[in-house]
């Protein structure tokens, strides 16, 4: 098929479906059944509280953050944990907001890329300007938070062990010779470049 | 912020937008620009100067990443003398008076680079010559340096003071240029503008667009290109708690919910019957007896020139030899995506498209609506490679977005993404050589499945005395487009395994062997070579170049390959060395040369280089779509891998410098390096491969 067949808006019709509170009820009801309760959740998020009424606590932190609290710093991509972009710091874990339900998250610390630093200087974000790494960017949030929690387990790494751990954060641009330098610079190893 | 006005804007016109570049034309009439001290100073569509503006530059061409936004501010800042640091940047959304507003073919700074200097020396002038006016001094005794217009007994006055008098100046018909000599930024080495805002999280994406009352929408798609919706039982789905609407948008099932995750999970619930139609027992086994039978018997036949058939009849040395790519999709992180708003009148979109003047074009189509009733904002595009060229998750979105009364956000989930792309077409290169003992070309017969860009402009082609072109375009069960420097991301492998199998059967040394086809005196004589078959000086030095940074075939451990890609007058040569002893890293090391005319920012052509390697190291080496019962069977980044950190090679990059104006690059080290990866493989391991990609 070409590919500008495929471009035609058609409207055949379209069916009318808003939940009704009715339709809310049972499907609560049902999910009661099966042990799922819509809930509140209190969570932190860069030092502040931010309370979450009638949320699914089965619901993926990423969503919560993005969609219901505007935190749109963190980004969608693979949602099946296996790409890194939607990382967040739990109490200075790097953890895939993608996966991580949110009821998991409502008595930890959570550190968006927002709240890293107040201006931009924590060391690795300033690293990162140092050695130009962004390219289109929409990685690059959960690039360094990766990268922060990773120092703060490995203050002097080697260069075979910043691989391995950045190893599944994914970037398509293909940035990593300069997340590579700009990591042994943030932790005091700066390379010729 | 404020908004700039359209007003004033359009004398400032693009007379011709074609494929194969631009021209802008400045009208010959002078005429005001505007009245003094009628602000915002704005000579041209390009530049706003004023004291609620400071000095902003409108970027016409999208940003994906190929770190435009900077290039243009250092092109500017040095035309009209600003400081870099203190322009301001304005992503423009689809237009008709910025001229080319396209993230493609390598084309956005090489087409605004032009016309943007002639914008901002514009500007300059009538800074100068309103402010010289002002002084009662000679405006060719005064001139611009960090924002500042300078006379000559030490008066100076910033450009946001200027302003007021550059505006009643005519526009200057041909403004004069500064020398390369007194470049203060081009040239340089001057990290991305936006760097701390993407550091920060504070860069707005497209996908970060959230207008008041937004709700989130998945679309049900056939999973078989071309199926009908039958029915659908959305009765599952309705029930949860947060689903907003269920909607049936042409042949597919829009679910909108208060966000995105409800969304996703209540189109899981959505029970869909589709007529999956004509391409519902496709398979990638089924393609390839296809492009076999294809291969047999072309449907077109072009002669490039010479007599193909009798040269390769009496030729000495005969080869025939197939090679293929796969269907590839571009999955950038940020999957497609498009927030729309109709309001009673009007429309309001939000997206990041990479081809806006084909969306400008559109729009009034695809909305029903005027263009002064439609507001498209363009943001920052997580990722393009040719994907967002496309307008298909724009035109959804706005399909849903008529049918409700709110904004609504479509995401495509990354399974959606790979498996409703517009796939790099899946094509198979069969080719008959003929060459004599001296192992110089003579005939060539090149047959393919899709259509070749153009039958006489091959790279391959122009070695042979002899040459013709076969194809037979295959009707494809997937939607094929453009994928970084598409035509030649398939065929770049193939002429260059071909041309490494024909130095293999003539005992000649692959690098060698290249240096003879481009002319080089040295190489071609002791080949004994009577004349060389091309003459391509700039692209033989790249290849001397990287035979030297590479030490060719000077280390024993490593297996070597090499290939060199042209596009646009861009030409680069690329070598890898895959280590013998294996390990975690299939290539350690990979050589660039590159000769794209004058390089504006040194640091960011090295990210593209960057960028082109580790994705073409990708293509080569993991990266294909299969198609099963018609359907796409990879879903995400676990079956369709992206390269890592682990297997990054080191990357040498040399940037050959050049006087010549600005060609593109963003798209060319990813053609070669896919066949120069695994020519290093096969020296390696003595085993080639011929059908990308190697480990699948």
């Amino acid at each position: 098929m070409l590919r500008f067949d495929f471009l035609k808006p058609k409207f055949i019709k379209f069916l009318f479906l808003r939940g009704s509170t009715k339709d809310c009820r049972l499907y609560n009801q049902k999910r009661e059944r099966i042990g799922v309760i819509m809930s509140s959740i209190d969570l932190t998020i860069n030092g502040n509280l931010h309370p979450l009424a009638d949320v699914d606590p089965a619901m993926p932190l990423l969503w919560a953050l993005r969609d219901e609290l505007g935190l749109t710093g963190t980004k969608y991509s693979c949602g099946v944990g296996v790409c890194g972009t939607c990382v967040v710091l739990m109490n200075g874990q790097a953890v895939r907001s993608c996966i991580l339900p949110v009821r998991a998250a409502s008595t930890a610390e959570i550190t968006t890329i927002e709240g890293l630093s107040k201006d931009g200087t924590h060391p690795v974000q300033e690293a990162w300007i140092e050695e130009d790494v962004s390219q289109c960017g929409y990685c690059q949030g959960g690039q360094i938070l990766s990268a922060v929690a990773f120092l703060e387990q490995n203050p002097q790494p080697d260069e075979n062990s910043i691989r391995q751990s950045m190893a599944t954060n994914l970037c398509r641009c293909g940035t990593y010779p300069r997340i590579l330098k700009a990591i042994q610079l943030a932790a005091g190893k700066k390379t010729v470049s | 912020m404020k908004p700039i006005t359209h007003s004033r804007r359009d004398f400032l016109k693009a007379t011709g937008l074609s494929a194969s570049g631009l021209i802008l034309g400045f009208p010959l009439q002078i005429q005001a620009a505007s009245q003094p001290g009628d602000l915002p100073f704005e000579p041209n569509a390009f530049i706003a100067i004023s004291p609620e503006t400071g000095i902003t530059l409108t970027i016409p061409v999208p940003e994906v990443g190929q770190n435009t936004r900077t290039a243009l501010a250092m092109i500017l800042a040095d035309e009209l003398g600003a400081d870099l640091q203190a322009v301001n940047l304005h992503q423009a959304g689809p237009r008709n008076d910025v001229g080319q507003q396209m993230a493609g073919a390598s084309a956005g700074l090489k087409r605004a680079y032009p016309v943007l200097r002639i914008a901002a020396a514009s500007a300059r002038e009538m800074l100068i010559t309103g402010v010289a006016k002002h002084w009662n001094v000679n405006p060719d005794r005064c001139h611009t340096d960090n924002s500042q217009v300078f006379g000559p007994d030490g008066q100076s006055m910033s450009f946001i003071e200027a302003a007021a008098y550059g505006g009643n100046q005519s526009v200057p018909n041909a403004p004069t240029l500064k020398l390369a000599s007194d470049f203060k930024y081009i040239g340089q080495d001057i990290r991305i503008l936006d760097a701390q805002e993407i550091g920060m999280g504070k860069t707005q994406f497209a996908v970060d667009a959230l207008p008041e009352g937004v709700r989130f929408a998945v679309l049900l798609r056939c999973p078989v290109l071309g199926g009908k919706l039958l029915e659908f039982d959305a009765a599952a789905a309705g029930k949860m708690r947060g689903v907003v609407d269920i909607l049936q948008v042409g042949d597919k099932v829009a679910v909108t919910a208060t966000n995105t995750w409800i969304a996703m999970e209540a189109a899981k619930r959505v029970r869909a019957q589709w007529d999956e139609g004509e391409y519902a027992s496709e398979s990638t086994k089924g393609i390839l007896a296809r492009q076999k039978a294809a291969l047999d018997n072309p449907a077109e036949t072009r002669v490039a020139q010479g007599d193909f058939e009798s040269a390769f009849a009496t030729a000495p040395i005969q080869l025939e030899q197939e090679f293929s790519g796969p269907f590839l999709c571009h999955s950038p992180m940020e999957p497609p995506n498009c927030t729309a708003w109709f309001h009673k009148d009007r429309v309001e979109i939000w997206t990041g498209c990479q081809s806006l003047n084909g969306l400008y074009e559109a729009l009034p189509e695809y909305t029903g609506l005027p263009h002064e009733r439609i507001a498209c904002h363009q943001l920052r595009i997580g990722g393009g490679f040719g994907r967002k060229l496309d307008h298909d998750f724009i035109i959804e979105a706005l399909e849903i977005a008529k049918l409700v009364d709110y904004p609504v956000k479509l995401m495509f989930t990354k399974e959606d993404d790979i498996r409703h792309s517009v796939y790099r077409a899946a094509d198979r290169y069969r080719y008959r050589v003929g060459m004599d003992l001296n192992g110089y070309p003579l005939a060539l017969q090149e047959i393919n499945c899709q259509r070749a860009r153009s039958w006489r402009d091959s790279a391959f082609t122009r070695y042979f005395k002899h040459a013709e072109r076969k194809f037979t375009r295959l009707d494809l069960p997937l939607v094929t487009g453009p994928l970084r420097g598409p035509h030649d991301n398939v065929s770049c492998f193939t002429q260059h395994s071909m041309i490494d199998a024909m130095a293999d059967r003539a005992g000649i040394d692959p690098l060698d062997f290249r240096l003879a086809l481009l002319g080089d005196q040295k190489v071609f004589r002791l080949l004994g070579w009577a004349e060389p078959p091309a003459e391509d000086p700039v692209m033989a030095n790249l290849v001397r170049i990287i035979r030297d940074r590479s030490n060719w075939k000077g280390d024993p451990s490593y297996g070597y390959g090499i290939a060199y890609f042209e596009k646009n007058q861009s030409k680069v040569a690329v070598a890898a060395l895959a280590p013998k002893a294996g390990g975690s890293r299939p290539i350690e090391k990979v050589f660039v040369a590159l000769h794209c005319g004058r390089i504006v920012n040194p640091l960011s052509a090295r990210a593209q280089m960057e960028s082109g390697v580790i994705d073409g190291l990708a293509a080569a080496l993991y990266q294909r779509i299969d198609v099963q019962d018609g359907r796409v069977i990879q879903k995400n980044y676990q079956d369709y891998p992206m390269l890592a950190m682990p297997e990054c090679p080191e990357i040498d990059i040399f940037l050959s410098p050049s006087e010549a104006e600005p060609k593109g690059l963003g798209e060319t080290a990813y053609p070669p390096t896919m066949p120069a990866t695994i020519s290093a493989l096969a020296d390696a391991t003595g085993r080639r491969t011929t059908d990308m990609p190697v480990f699948g």
